[in-house]
């Protein structure tokens, strides 16, 4: 189903902890990964993450390895929500990660917790 | 009223703010961020250089953000340093990192590092370097996120 740009629609959101409402980036869908292995490389993510928009991988200064954790961009909430429900809690060299969205709505205005399937979902999915 | 649904751990208070800046010929220039355990992220920049203008952001992490930011500052055994020997903050600047994780409270105060050679020539080589080091990672991670949420390049 095509929807108009700027058309609401009720979104059943998937969350390892469900206790906040997913926020939109600027341009994307933001996810964190935790528990990645200190000599993970940006590849071995790619492979697993698909259509990444950007991702980043930082290190820890006094290593030189990485610090654990990767922060990566989707274009679209499905591509985001897909990599957190099928990443989260698998293995990537041993070590398990956790998969999660990295930014919320104000956590203390949770009127969309009472009524999860109400119309007031405050977020937009715009297709085209 | 963080985790009414699912959470148990982001329950325990947490902050952290770290403040970097000077007052020189150019006004009072900083770069300031801050955690609280409600999710919130505050991340705010002046640079007067140019007529830069001051860059205010605020935006909601969620819990899984909440537990890196904790996870990095306890590995780096923080907790256990004490700047009484560290450098006085100076002309040249000043830092602030202020830390509350559930019954700690500390703050540490000193001046601007240029690099490991001002660590090593300071009366607690082994403490400031593990202020050194954290604060890299932490600004790491709050630019990052940003970064990626604003699409602005922090620095």
């Amino acid at each position: 189903m095509e929807m108009e740009e700027g058309e609401v629609q009720t979104v059943h959101f998937f969350a390892p902890n469900p206790s906040y409402f997913p926020l939109q980036s600027v341009e994307g869908w933001t996810i964190l990964v935790t528990g990645v292995h200190q000599e993970a490389e940006e590849c071995d993510l790619l492979d697993l993450f698909g259509e990444v928009k950007s991702l980043h991988l930082n290190l820890n200064h006094r290593t030189g390895y990485l610090m654990g954790y990767a922060l990566i961009e989707y274009d679209n909430f499905e591509a985001a929500q897909d990599a957190i429900s099928t990443m989260n809690g698998t293995e990537l060299f041993d070590s398990t990660i956790s998969v999660d969205w990295a930014f919320c709505h104000d956590p203390s205005n949770a009127s969309y917790l009472r009524s999860p399937h109400s119309h007031r979902s405050r977020t937009t999915i715009r297709r085209f | 009223m963080a985790g009414v649904v699912g959470g148990e751990e982001e329950l325990e208070e947490f902050y952290v703010r770290y403040y970097v800046g000077h007052k020189g010929k150019f006004g009072h220039e900083f770069l300031e961020f801050e955690f609280r355990s409600n999710g919130m992220l505050r991340y705010a920049n002046n640079s007067n250089y140019k007529n830069d203008t001051m860059i205010r952001k605020e935006v909601y992490v969620t819990p899984a953000v909440l537990k890196e930011c904790r996870r990095i500052i306890l590995e780096s055994e923080i907790l256990k340093e004490d700047d009484n020997q560290w450098p006085e903050p100076d002309r040249v600047g000043r830092q602030e990192l202020e830390i509350v994780m559930g019954n700690e409270h500390i703050s540490f105060t000193t001046s601007k590092i240029g690099s490991l050679v001002d660590v090593q020539s300071s009366n607690d080589p082994e403490g400031l370097r593990i202020f050194y080091y954290l604060v890299q990672d932490l600004k790491c991670f709050v630019f990052s996120l940003i970064s990626l949420h604003f699409k602005i390049k922090p620095i």
